[in-house]
């Protein structure tokens, strides 16, 4: 279990992090999210011991990053932002001078290694020159790194950024692989739908302040505004007339002429009869899907009014 | 057992890989062994009435190449101790390490074991030419393994220098320029002090002047051996006279004492950035 308890960073008359209090249950995964400056690193590099708080204390199962940082390191396995690269190195000895760092026994190393690279699925690249790894690999083989110890805890910090569709999708297969294994993961992301279906709660970040902390659930059911997407063929004027006949609040999308948006009962009975008035007033409707995103949704209502308002002084 | 100090592994292997290592090393032998046989053709041809080399064109050699084993140590020593930390932070490689279970120590030994194994690479790789002047005779081996000591004391304090520089600052150029900064106050700046302070103070100098430039000059490796050659001269390789407040006492020799200040002041490096490296005690516990 991992405890934030008033936790305050300054830098100088920066405010990085201000009062972030939160209780993280052990085998959650908990997506930091937030704009570019709001403290995500900030957060993830306080928990990891290496900047120490302004004010406040976490504690990593009863342990104090402020008292006893030693104990709290080595429950963590960190993958910051960036991967740095030494000369001259092979992916196993990149590795090989970790495990070394972290006084693993050369027995333990020699079958730790390989299952390493093997879990990140870099056995084909252990004799690679670290610098010429693809982005993706070197993201992989940084997770890898973080793995060596066999933390309980792991902290990612925008392990996505710079990855292709494919490299993405290998990493959240991974991360979920973690998650099965009953690690606690704190993963940050400024892109919300890289988190939305690995995570089991959300810290939501702006300038430092915790705009909302809950599990995913929460999030989503909170902002129940789950709608339908209708989409036509060609236009139909009647259309916001048939929905509210069956009780339903339709608008056009502001993207797509030929796209409602439908709002209004959930039940599965309701949506049918719907479906059947448009198609019995001869709405040529070819499309017709609920948008299962309602956390996005909700996302942009927690922060966008704040946001707009702070971006348009002069409004 | 403990395994070998992973970071000094991990900074030889990374050194000693790269095609810049080989050719730094071949470049400063190149250079070492061209001004030897310069100062050896410059001697040769000044003793125009003899046929043979003789015991003192030998030793001219031979301390031309330490000298100018010294020059490069001087360089190697401090710009390779200055990336030690600086360059981590700047690669991004230096949190990571803080978060093993390595202890300051453990860093800041290791970084400094590897430059100064690096320097004593070179300074080995000079043995034939030393082994030349000492066959052709007027070097003992009591001299030889002195130079040796002096070189490598040397090598340590700069790196530690170096090293201490690195811990303190964001990038490795910066560290380089601090290092080779306080060097050259040590290797300049010192020297006119010490020669100017006995002409400013007269009264308080007076009787001291010579062991006041000694004990002072300790830190100056290149001093050292010059003090030293006349000790070798007097075959008093262990001990010298020192004038203090009138009176003359014998002390350790010049180049023993340079070697405990080069030792004291490394550690004093070395205590230094160690603490650099532990993390503040937090303020954050309320
Ligand atoms: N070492 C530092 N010195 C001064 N200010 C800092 C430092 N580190 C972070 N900050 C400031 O703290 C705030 C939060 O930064 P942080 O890096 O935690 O944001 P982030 O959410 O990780 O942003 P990004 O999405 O860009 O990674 C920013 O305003 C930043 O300028
Ligand atoms: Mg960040």
């Amino acid at each position: 279990m991992i405890e934030f308890r008033s936790v305050r960073k300054s830098y100088g008359t920066t405010n990085a992090l201000v009062e972030l209090t939160c209780t993280i249950p052990s085998g959650a995964t908990v997506g930091l999210i937030g704009p570019n400056g709001s403290g995500k690193t900030t957060a993830l590099r306080l928990l990891t011991t290496l900047i120490p708080p302004t004010s406040g204390d976490i504690l990593v199962d009863g342990d104090s990053v402020c008292t006893t940082p030693a104990a709290v390191r080595r429950r963590i396995g960190y993958m910051p932002d960036t991967f740095g690269v030494y000369e001259a190195m092979t992916a196993t000895e990149y590795l090989d001078f970790y495990a070394r760092c972290g006084n693993m026994p050369a027995t333990l190393r020699a079958t730790t290694i390989p299952a390493i690279l093997a879990r990140v699925g870099l056995s084909d690249a252990r004799e690679t020159a670290v610098m010429s790894l693809s982005r993706g690999m070197a993201q992989r083989l940084s997770l890898g790194r973080a793995l060596l110890h066999d933390p309980a805890i792991l902290v990612l910090d925008e392990p996505a950024s710079g990855l292709d569709p494919r490299a993405r999708i290998e990493l959240r297969m991974l991360l979920h692989a973690l998650h099965n294994d009953g690690k606690t993961i704190l993963i940050s992301s400024h892109i919300l739908s890289d988190l939305a279906d690995l995570c089991t709660h959300l810290l939501i970040l702006e300038h430092g302040k915790t705009i909302r902390y809950d599990t995913l659930a929460n999030l989503t059911q909170v902002t129940q505004h789950q709608s339908i997407r209708v989409e036509l063929t060609t236009a139909a004027p009647n259309f916001v007339a048939v929905a509210a006949a069956c009780g339903y609040h339709a608008q056009p999308s502001s993207d797509d002429p030929l796209c409602y948006l439908v709002h209004g009962s959930t039940a599965p009975v309701d949506r049918a009869a719907l479906l059947q008035a448009l198609v019995a007033a001869e709405v040529a409707v070819f499309s017709f899907a609920v948008q299962e995103s309602a956390l996005e949704q909700a996302f942009l209502q927690m922060t966008s009014a704040d946001q707009v308002m702070k971006e348009l002084p002069h409004a | 057992m403990r395994d070998i100090n992973a970071v000094l592994l991990r900074e030889l292997r990374g050194r000693l890989r790269t095609p810049r290592s080989y050719w730094l090393l071949c470049g400063a032998l190149l250079l070492v062994s061209s001004i030897s046989l310069l100062i050896y053709s410059a001697d040769y041809a000044s003793m125009s009435g003899q046929s043979t080399f003789n015991g003192s064109s030998g030793h001219t050699v031979f301390l031309a190449l330490v000298i100018t084993a010294l020059i490069a140590v001087n360089f190697i020593a401090p710009i390779m101790a200055a990336g030690s930390i600086a360059g981590e932070r700047e690669r991004q490689t230096f949190d990571l390490i803080l978060l093993t279970e390595l202890r300051p120590i453990d860093i800041i030994i290791g970084k400094i074991a590897a430059t100064c194994a690096y320097c004593m690479l070179f300074v080995t790789a000079l043995t034939p030419l030393m082994a030349i002047t000492f066959l052709i005779g007027g070097v003992d081996i009591g001299e030889l393994a002195i130079m040796y000591i002096i070189i490598m004391s040397t090598a340590l304090l700069y790196t530690s220098i170096g090293v201490y520089w690195s811990t303190r600052t964001q990038t490795a150029i910066t560290a380089t320029g601090y290092a080779l900064a306080t060097i050259l106050v040590l290797l300049l700046i010192l020297p006119v002090v010490v020669l100017v302070t006995p002409e400013l103070f007269p009264d308080l100098f007076s009787e001291n002047t010579n062991t006041w430039m000694q004990l002072m000059l300790a830190i100056h490796p290149y001093a050292t051996i010059i003090f030293t050659q006349e000790s070798i001269r007097n075959a008093t390789i262990w001990s010298m006279p020192y004038n203090l407040f009138g009176a003359t006492v014998v002390g350790p020799a010049m180049w023993l004492l340079s070697v405990a200040v080069s030792w004291v002041w490394s550690c004093l490096c070395m205590v230094l950035s160690i603490l650099r490296l532990t993390p503040p005690t937090s303020k954050g516990a309320s």
